[in-house]
């Protein structure tokens, strides 16, 4: 998944950003809503991550505006703010979840994890794929037969991103935004590298080339 | 409706003007009575004197007629009742008594004549001009014929008091009568008169505590148009006081909070990066440990502050819903470790739920209680949370019954029950303060209810 995580806590967003890129997702991390509004507008995130209380005015602003502009990107507030009104407040502007401060790492993953299935349109965290293959989006493990397979963050984030929407057909572009976070290098053949290297773990059927398209799983 | 207070205003000032106007009444009344009592005197003297002037020719004329040794009955008297039969005139038909009563002496005192009603015995008067009055009569002696001739008319003192006392019963009745009407006129118009200073109580005694709004002063009398002012700034202070209480510990929870977050990650990030023989990975485990604690800690004083700040009432000082906030609390400790499938709730009756509470302070309250039954109930059994009515919530759990003695002290500050379970000893202290701001009330009770075993909290949500 692409993440934007907009927090002005330096240590808090670095620990957050390694964690959620040690688990193979892609994170970019802006200290602002300014920037943070200019990043939406070139990038299609998967998930937002928000800080409500921010240098240049509330992240729950920020929230309503993309609300009222039509956005639907999944958004978990991250913030100090404790009460239930804080909470009722954000959960009204339109955010799918609300995480308190401090909070657990694993923790985020797991409600970054369901907001996201929330959104694939497949609450199930168990998605059967063709040859055997039995994903754990939850878990983050991935079986053939029952036997555990192992991938690398980067393996599995741009699984997690087909199995997420089975059936769907993702282009190249959308799969290379799941990979990098902002600003990194993206070579024109890494796509294909790593589906190459799914496809021997996994096998060969479970990945289908659209030609001229892109990829996809299941359907 | 208000019940009649003997200590309010309106009774003080009901009872004052009643006794007030009573005795000025009856003091009138008195005067009037002693003014008319002369009156009358005068009158009954003044007819007793025309009376004497007035026979005297007649009694001549009827002595010369009649001889003048014996002493003769000239006309008799009806009787007090007696029907006059024949009246033309306007009037009663009846007439009283021939009350008057006479006698004619001679110079020497004997009787020449005397009225039917008088006695033969003569009058105790003296035989010189002018009145007397014995034990049983009035008596005026008019000497007439050069001295030669006394005229005594009587007129019998009972007669006198029965005038007196007629014509004061006469003047009595009527206020008797009027003494309840003016009382209620008296009621009716100290209300009227209080209407300002009733409105302005109204007022007061209907806000709740959180509801810091001045107090309406347009038709306040004048009387109390400065104690409303004074009550008035007093409020507006005090809401400064509380919001800028309440503002500091929303910060502090920031600013605490932030830096704490920040450590925990962190440390998480550094345990999962440490290889698992690495020998600095026991001290990162427990920095995360003391971080966990430190994060909870602060936030039950964090509550508490809240708490002790006054917070609880609903702002709007009415009864508010409290369903959704309810469903977002459970749903929320449901994701905890220890609360995951532990926690049982069919959300009947949710949408009822309704009291005179801040939500946050009404999701604090039952936060701290599901935590607790999560945290030191016994983990094979349910925490269960049930709504009774509108305004009750229990919270009950299995586990061991708390001892007696240990009940009354569970909601002091930094008390804990005899358990292995760790807490911070705050949350039922902090439950009943909250509470206690806004006129709610907490039970415990162990064993819980129709069980030999656990813990119930039941919570009273107080309903404007």
């Amino acid at each position: 998944m692409r993440i934007l995580l907009v927090e002005d806590e330096v240590m808090l967003a670095e620990a957050v950003r390694d964690h959620l890129l040690a688990a193979g997702e892609a994170v970019d991390h802006t200290e602002s809503i300014g920037d943070a509004e200019i990043m939406i507008r070139g990038t299609n995130y998967d998930v937002l991550l928000l800080d409500l209380n921010l240098p240049d005015g509330r992240g729950i602003d920020l929230l309503r505006v993309l609300r009222r502009n039509g956005s639907a990107m999944p958004c978990i507030i991250l913030t100090a703010q404790d009460q239930i009104s804080d909470r009722i407040e954000g959960l009204n502007a339109g955010a799918d979840d609300y995480l308190v401060k401090p909070f657990d790492l694993n923790e985020l993953s797991a409600r970054l994890s369901a907001v996201a299935r929330r959104y694939s349109g497949n609450p199930n965290p168990f998605v059967a794929l063709a040859g055997g293959v039995e994903v754990d989006l939850a878990g983050r493990v991935v079986l053939i037969n029952g036997a555990q397979i192992d991938l690398t963050s980067r393996e599995w984030a741009l699984l997690d991103q087909m199995v997420r929407r089975p059936g769907q057909t993702l282009s190249k572009r959308q799969l290379e935004e799941a990979l990098y976070e902002f600003g990194a290098e993206i070579e024109s053949n890494t796509v294909e590298v790593y589906v190459s290297r799914l496809r021997r773990k996994l096998g060969r059927d479970v990945i289908k080339t659209v030609r001229g398209v892109g990829y996809r799983v299941g359907g | 409706m208000r019940m009649f207070s003997t200590k309010s205003l309106q009774f003080a000032l009901t009872k004052r003007l009643t006794v007030m106007v009573g005795v000025f009444w009856i003091a009138g009344s008195l005067l009037a009575d002693f003014t008319m009592y002369h009156e009358m005197q005068e009158v009954f003297d003044s007819s007793l004197v025309k009376s004497a002037y007035r026979y005297a020719p007649l009694m001549d004329d009827y002595l010369k007629h009649h001889g003048r040794d014996t002493a003769t009955v000239v006309v008799e008297s009806p009787e007090q009742g007696e029907n006059k039969t024949g009246d033309r005139g306007e009037g009663d038909d009846e007439i009283g008594a021939d009350y008057l009563m006479y006698q004619v002496r001679d110079v020497s005192g004997r009787l020449l004549l005397r009225s039917a009603n008088a006695e033969e015995e003569p009058f105790s008067a003296p035989l010189l001009e002018g009145f007397y009055t014995d034990d049983h009569f009035r008596i005026y002696s008019a000497v007439v014929k050069d001295g030669a001739r006394i005229i005594q008319i009587a007129e019998p003192l009972s007669h006198r008091r029965e005038a007196l006392i007629a014509s004061v019963s006469a003047q009595f009745l009527p206020i008797i009568v009027l003494i309840p009407a003016v009382i209620i006129g008296i009621i009716f118009a100290v209300r009227q008169g209080l209407q300002p200073v009733r409105r302005v109580r109204d007022d007061i005694e209907a806000r709740s505590e959180g509801n810091l709004a001045p107090i309406e002063q347009d038709d306040a009398p004048d009387e109390i148009h400065t104690m409303i002012t004074a009550v008035n700034r007093l409020m507006e202070k005090l809401d400064a006081a509380l919001r800028a209480e309440r503002t500091f510990t929303a910060h502090s929870a920031h600013e605490l909070r932030t830096p704490i977050a920040a450590a925990l990650a962190q440390t998480q990030r550094l345990l999962l990066e440490l290889p698992a023989d690495h020998p600095g990975l026991k001290r990162a485990q427990q920095t995360e440990e003391s971080l966990k604690r430190l994060s909870r800690l602060s936030e039950k004083l964090l509550q508490l502050a809240r708490a002790e700040a006054g917070v609880g009432t609903s702002p709007t000082g009415k009864n508010q819903k409290l369903g959704t906030t309810l469903g977002l609390v459970i749903d929320d400790l449901e994701r905890v470790s220890d609360g995951a499938g532990r926690i049982e709730w069919d959300g009947k009756n949710a949408a009822a739920l309704n009291a005179n509470i801040d939500v946050d302070a009404f999701a604090i309250c039952l936060r701290n209680l599901i935590e607790n039954a999560l945290k030191h109930g016994d983990e094979n059994q349910p925490v269960v949370i049930e709504i009774k009515g509108s305004n009750v919530i229990r919270v009950s759990n299995g586990g061991d019954v708390v001892d007696p003695r240990d009940m009354t002290e569970l909601t002091a500050r930094f008390k804990r029950a005899q358990t292995k379970a760790r807490g911070a000893g705050l949350g039922l202290s902090i439950v009943e303060t909250i509470m206690q701001n806004t006129g709610g009330k907490l039970t415990l009770s162990s064993p819980r209810p129709d069980h030999v075993d656990g813990f119930m909290a039941e919570l009273w949500l107080h309903q404007s």
